[in-house]
C-alpha cells in the first residue's frame, strides 16, 4: 500500500473581493513506502501549497490526501494535529527551531508533545544525535551553530517520532554549497535507512538526490523522473534539461 | 518630495498602528485632563483668592493639589516617554522601509514631524476641552468631599491651560528629538531587520538572589517589628527601600532561580504545558523582570495610595471625635488656688448667658507629665534621641475624689496604692509600677471612659497613662521635681489644669457662640477655646483633600500600569507568535496551545499584583502606625480597608487581563 495518496487535489484561494486564484488545479500522485520523492517547480507553482495541504496544515479545495489510507481532511484541527506529529516529521527551509531551547529540548519536543517518559526521551534521542552528529551539539542553544549543524537538529526533530513520512520544504535553501551537500548525502543516508521522504525544492542538485523526481507547473503535477540506474550526476543532468525545457515552454505562458 | 504625500504617509502609519498609537494617546490625554484638573483646582478662585482662604483650611488644600500636580507631571512625563518608545519600536520597520524605498532623512524627519503635530494637537485639543468640562464637576466633588456646600460659577483656567500645552508639548518635543535620533543615526537595512537575534539562556544570579533575599526579609522583618508611631516613622522609608530593592532583585534572580529548579525536576519539565511555558518564562523574565517589579511597585503603591486614602476618609469623623471630646473644648492651667467650681461656674455662667441649648457639660481637673517606659517603669526624660521617641508616655494624674466623681464610683486608695489607665496594656491588681523613683501598687487597672476628656489633642501620638492617687499632695510627690519640669518650668507655678467643655444640644448661631466667647473670656482670659465644627473643616479639607487627590492618582496610576502591560502584551504577543506557528507545525494542537498560553499570560500578569499583595500584607502593621500621625487608626478598620481595596484593584486588574489576553491571543493565535 502506498504511505501517501495524493488523488486529484485542487486549491482555490478566494481573495475578500470575490477574485480567485488557483494554486492547485489538479495534482495526482502516490508515494511509496521507503520512496525518495522531489517535488521541484518555480516559486508560484504552487509547491509551498502542496506541502502545506499534505502536511495537514491547510485543507485542499477538491480532491483527498491519503496518509496509510487515512483520511486527515475530515478531522478537526486538534486531531490533525496530533495525527501531524504521530505521523510526520518537518524540515523547514529556515530551520524553525524554537530559540529558547537548547538543541536537546528542541530534538525532544514532539516527543513531549506525545507525553513521552524523560527516560524514553533521552534513549531516542542520544543515539539519534550521534548519528547525525550533533551529539556534541546537544546542550547548545540554536544561535549557537551553523545553518548545517542547525538543520541537522530539525532532522532529528522530524526523524525522533519515527514518522511515516519526512516532509522537507527546501532544505537546503538556507544553506551554502558545502552545508547542503553535507546535509543531501545525509538526507539520502537517512532514506537508505528504510525512511520515506518528500522533499520540496527547486534546486536541480538537491533534487537529483532523489530515487523520483516531480515537476509541477501551473498547480499541476507536469512530468515525472524516474533514477532508474543513474548516478547521482546522471540524474543531475537529467533534471537540468528538463528544467530547461519547462522554462522554454513556459516562454509564452510566463514572460 | 511632495508635502502632501508626506503628511499622507505620516497619518496612514499612525492609522496603521492604531493599536499602539491610540492608547498611547488616549493615556497621555487622560494625563492632560487630571494635571489640568489639579492645576486648576489649586488655582480655583473657588479655593483661594487675592484676600485669603475661601474656607478654613482651603490653603493646605491647594497645597496638596500642587503636590499632586508634580507627581501627575512626572508619571505622564515618564508615561509618555515609555509609550513612544514602545510605538516608535513598532514603527522602526516602517520607518526603514521607508528609507529603502528613497525617502530621504529630511523626509522622515517632516512625517515625524506631523505625527508630532498630529499627536500634539490631539492630546492637548481633547485634554483641555475635556478638562474644562470635568472641572466644574471635579470642583463640586471636592467641595462634596471636604463637606463644603457648593457653588455656582462656570471655570476656564487659563493657568491650567497654559501650564497643561507647556508640559506636554515639552515631554512630546522630547519623544520626537528621540524619535529623529533613532531615525538619524539609524541605517535603513538595520532599521528593517530589528527583530533581535537568538539568546542564550539567563543565568542565575547568585549575588543578586542573596541580595534580594536578605533585602526582602529585612524590609518585611523590619515592617512586621515597629512598635508605635515613632518606630514606623524611622523605620518606613528603610523598609519600603529594602522591600523595593528585594522586589527588583527577587523578580530578576529569584524567578529565574525558580524556573531553573523547575527545569532540573525532569518530571515537571518535559511534560507539554510545563516544557514550554517554563523556557518561555525564563527568556521572558530574563527581558521583563524590572518591568514586572515596576508594575509590582505602581501597583503596591496605588493599593497604598487608596488604602491611606479610604482610611483617612473613613475615619477621620472619629478621629475628630477622640480629639474633640465634646463640641466645645476649652482649656488651660489654674491660676492660684481657686476651687473647681470657680470654673465650672464660669463655664455654665457663660452658656447661659450666650443662651446656648448646652448639654454633658463637663468640668475635669488633672496634671500632666512625660515619661520614658523603661522596663515597666516611668523614668525622667533625659537626652532621648529620635529612635527613643517610642518609649515617651504622656502621663496624666488625677485625684481619687475627682475620678470618684467623674466616673461615680466609691473607690479608696490605701497609702502607696495607685489606680493605671495604660493604653498600650492592661494593668492587673498587685503590679507595681515606679513612677519617677516611687514605688506603687496596682489596686486595679481602670477604664478611659469617662476620663477621656483630659488629653490634650497634640499629643495625640504619644500612648498615655492615668493615675490615679488620692491628693493633689500624692500627685505632687509622686511627679516630683523630674516630673513636674517637663511642662511646668519654674517652681511655684500651678500643675492643674482644667478641661472644661459641653456639647451643643441644638446648633447655636454665630451670634450666639461669640457672646459665648466674650463671657467666657472676660472672667478666665487665659483658658484657650476651640469649637469641634470650626477644626472638623479644616480636617476635611486635608483629609478630603488627600482622598480627591488619592484617588485620581490612583486611578491615574492604574490607567498608566493597565496600558504598560497591555503594551508588553503586545509586543510579546509579536514574538510568541512565530513561537507558536513552529509549534503548531510540529503538532501541537490549538487547545494545548490555548492553554499554555493561557497560564503563561495569567502568571505573568498576576505575579506583580499578588506580589504587591503581599507587599501590602506584610505593610499594614508598620503602615498603620504611620498614618497615625494623621489620624488614630484602628487595626480592623485599616484590615478591612486594605482588603477592600485590594479586592477592588484585582476586580479591575482581571477585566483589563481578560481584555489584554483577548488581544494577546488574537495576535498570536488569529490565524
Amino acid at each position: 500500500m502506498s504511505v501517501l495518496e495524493v488523488s486529484h487535489v485542487k486549491k482555490i484561494y478566494k481573495a475578500r473581493l470575490g477574485a480567485e486564484t488557483t494554486a492547485l488545479q489538479d495534482v495526482h500522485f502516490t508515494v511509496e513506502k521507503g520512496e525518495f520523492v522531489a517535488i521541484m517547480g518555480e516559486s508560484g507553482s504552487g509547491k509551498t501549497t502542496l506541502l502545506n495541504i499534505l502536511a495537514s496544515l491547510d485543507v485542499p479545495t477538491a480532491g483527498k490526501v491519503l496518509v496509510n489510507g487515512e483520511d486527515f481532511s475530515q478531522l478537526k484541527d486538534d486531531e490533525r494535529a496530533i495525527m501531524r506529529r504521530e505521523n510526520l516529521g518537518f524540515i523547514f527551509q529556515d530551520f524553525n527551531l524554537l530559540d529558547n531551547f537548547s538543541i536537546e529540548d528542541n530534538i525532544k519536543l514532539p516527543l513531549v508533545l506525545a507525553g513521552e517518559k524523560p527516560d524514553v526521551m533521552d534513549a531516542k534521542v542520544k543515539p539519534l544525535a550521534e548519528k547525525l552528529g550533533i551529539g556534541e551539539l546537544l546542550t547548545k542553544y540554536p544561535f549557537e551553530i551553523s545553518g548545517g549543524q542547525k538543520q541537522r537538529a530539525a532532522i532529528a526533530r522530524a526523524l525522533i517520532t519515527d514518522p511515516q513520512i519526512l516532509l522537507a520544504d527546501e532544505p537546503t535553501g538556507a544553506l551554502d554549497s558545502k552545508a547542503a551537500t553535507n546535509l543531501m548525502r545525509l538526507m539520502r543516508q537517512i532514506h537508505e535507512g528504510g525512511q520515506t521522504i518528500l522533499m520540496v525544492t527547486h534546486s536541480n542538485v538537491a533534487a537529483s538526490y532523489a530515487d523520483r523526481v516531480m515537476f509541477i507547473r501551473d498547480g499541476e503535477v507536469f512530468h515525472q523522473l524516474y533514477r532508474g540506474d543513474l548516478t547521482r550526476s546522471q540524474m543531475l543532468d537529467k533534471i537540468c534539461d528538463t528544467v530547461t525545457v519547462l522554462m522554454r515552454g513556459g516562454e509564452d505562458s510566463e514572460s | 518630495m511632495n508635502h502632501k504625500l508626506l503628511t499622507r504617509l505620516a497619518l496612514d502609519g499612525m492609522k496603521n498602528n492604531r493599536k499602539t498609537v491610540l492608547p498611547f494617546i488616549l493615556v497621555s490625554v487622560l494625563n492632560a485632563v487630571i494635571y489640568y484638573i489639579f492645576v486648576s483646582l489649586a488655582y480655583s478662585h473657588f479655593l483661594v483668592r487675592e484676600d485669603g482662604e475661601v474656607f478654613y483650611g482651603a490653603g493646605q488644600l491647594t497645597l496638596i493639589l500642587t503636590i499632586a500636580s508634580w507627581v501627575v507631571t512626572i508619571i505622564a512625563a515618564l508615561f509618555v516617554l515609555y509609550g513612544n518608545q514602545f510605538v516608535m519600536k513598532n514603527r522602526r520597520k516602517e520607518m526603514g522601509l521607508y528609507g529603502v524605498l528613497g525617502l530621504s532623512k529630511k523626509n522622515l524627519t517632516r512625517i515625524m514631524f506631523t505625527e508630532f503635530l498630529v499627536q500634539l494637537f490631539s492630546i492637548l485639543s481633547l485634554g483641555i476641552l475635556i478638562g474644562t468640562f470635568l472641572n466644574k464637576l471635579m470642583l463640586l466633588l471636592l467641595y462634596k468631599v471636604v463637606k463644603q456646600p457648593p457653588v455656582e460659577g462656570m471655570m476656564f483656567s487659563p493657568e491650567a491651560t497654559i501650564r497643561t500645552a507647556i508640559l506636554f508639548t515639552a515631554v512630546l518635543f522630547v519623544c520626537l528629538v528621540q524619535n529623529l535620533l533613532s531615525v538619524q543615526f539609524g541605517n535603513p537595512i538595520d532599521l528593517l531587520h530589528s527583530d533581535h537575534m537568538g539568546e542564550k539562556e539567563p543565568k542565575v544570579k547568585i549575588l543578586l538572589l542573596f541580595v534580594g533575599t536578605v533585602c526582602l526579609a529585612a524590609g518585611y522583618i523590619m515592617a512586621l517589628q515597629s512598635k508605635g508611631t515613632f518606630d514606623a516613622i524611622s523605620k518606613l522609608f528603610s523598609s519600603i527601600l529594602f522591600v523595593i530593592i528585594g522586589t527588583y532583585a527577587l523578580f530578576t534572580a529569584g524567578t529565574i532561580f525558580i524556573l531553573k529548579v523547575l527545569k532540573k525536576r525532569r518530571g515537571f519539565y518535559y511534560k507539554t504545558r510545563h516544557f514550554i511555558s517554563v523556557s518561555n518564562l525564563m527568556f521572558r523574565m530574563k527581558h521583563n523582570a524590572a518591568g514586572l517589579a515596576s508594575i509590582c511597585i505602581l501597583s503596591t503603591g496605588v493599593i497604598l495610595l487608596l488604602v491611606c486614602a479610604s482610611s483617612l476618609m473613613m475615619l477621620g469623623e472619629q478621629n475628630i471625635n477622640t480629639m474633640f471630646p465634646t463640641d466645645v473644648m476649652i482649656h488651660g492651667a489654674a491660676e492660684g488656688e481657686a476651687q473647681e467650681s470657680v470654673y465650672e461656674s464660669a463655664l455654665t455662667d457663660a452658656i447661659t448667658t450666650s443662651g446656648i441649648e448646652a448639654e454633658n457639660v463637663v468640668c475635669r481637673e488633672y496634671t500632666y507629665s512625660m515619661a520614658c517606659l523603661r522596663e515597666g517603669r516611668l523614668e525622667q526624660v533625659e537626652g532621648f534621641n529620635f529612635g527613643d521617641l517610642s518609649q515617651l508616655k504622656m502621663v496624666y494624674f488625677m485625684t481619687l475624689e475627682d475620678y470618684n466623681r467623674y466616673k461615680g464610683e466609691q473607690e479608696t486608695l490605701k497609702e502607696g496604692e495607685i489606680l493605671v489607665y495604660y493604653n498600650g496594656h492592661s494593668y492587673k491588681a498587685g503590679d507595681t509600677l515606679r513612677v519617677f523613683g516611687h514605688n506603687y501598687t496596682v489596686k486595679r487597672g481602670i477604664k478611659e471612659k469617662g476620663l477621656h476628656q483630659i488629653f490634650d489633642p497634640t499629643m495625640i501620638l504619644f500612648d498615655r497613662f492615668i493615675l490615679i492617687l488620692p491628693t493633689w499632695e500624692d500627685i505632687a510627690a509622686a511627679m516630683g521635681e523630674e516630673g513636674r519640669e517637663v511642662f511646668f518650668g519654674e517652681e511655684g507655678a500651678s500643675m492643674r489644669l482644667f478641661y472644661l467643655g459641653f456639647d451643643y444640644e441644638k446648633e447655636p448661631s454665630a451670634q450666639q457662640i461669640q457672646s459665648f466667647a466674650g463671657a467666657f473670656s472676660s472672667v478666665l482670659p487665659q483658658f484657650a477655646i476651640e469649637y469641634k465644627a470650626e477644626s472638623r473643616t479644616f480636617f476635611y479639607s486635608l483629609y478630603g483633600g488627600v482622598f480627591f487627590v488619592g484617588l485620581f492618582l490612583a486611578v491615574m496610576f492604574l490607567i498608566v500600569t493597565v496600558v504598560i502591560i497591555y503594551y508588553k502584551q503586545i509586543s510579546e504577543g509579536f514574538e510568541d507568535r512565530a513561537r507558536f506557528e513552529i509549534l503548531s507545525n510540529v503538532g501541537l494542537t490549538d487547545r494545548e496551545a490555548k492553554k499554555t498560553i493561557g497560564s503563561q499570560v495569567m502568571l505573568l500578569f498576576f505575579l506583580p499584583v499578588c506580589t504587591a499583595v503581599v507587599h501590602m500584607a506584610f505593610a499594614s502593621n508598620i503602615l498603620r502606625q504611620f498614618l497615625n500621625l494623621l489620624v488614630y487608626v484602628d487595626n480592623r478598620t485599616f484590615i478591612l480597608s486594605i482588603a477592600l481595596v485590594c479586592i477592588l484593584f484585582f476586580g479591575v486588574y482581571a477585566i483589563v487581563y481578560k481584555l489584554t489576553s483577548r488581544e494577546y491571543y488574537r495576535i498570536v493565535y488569529g490565524k
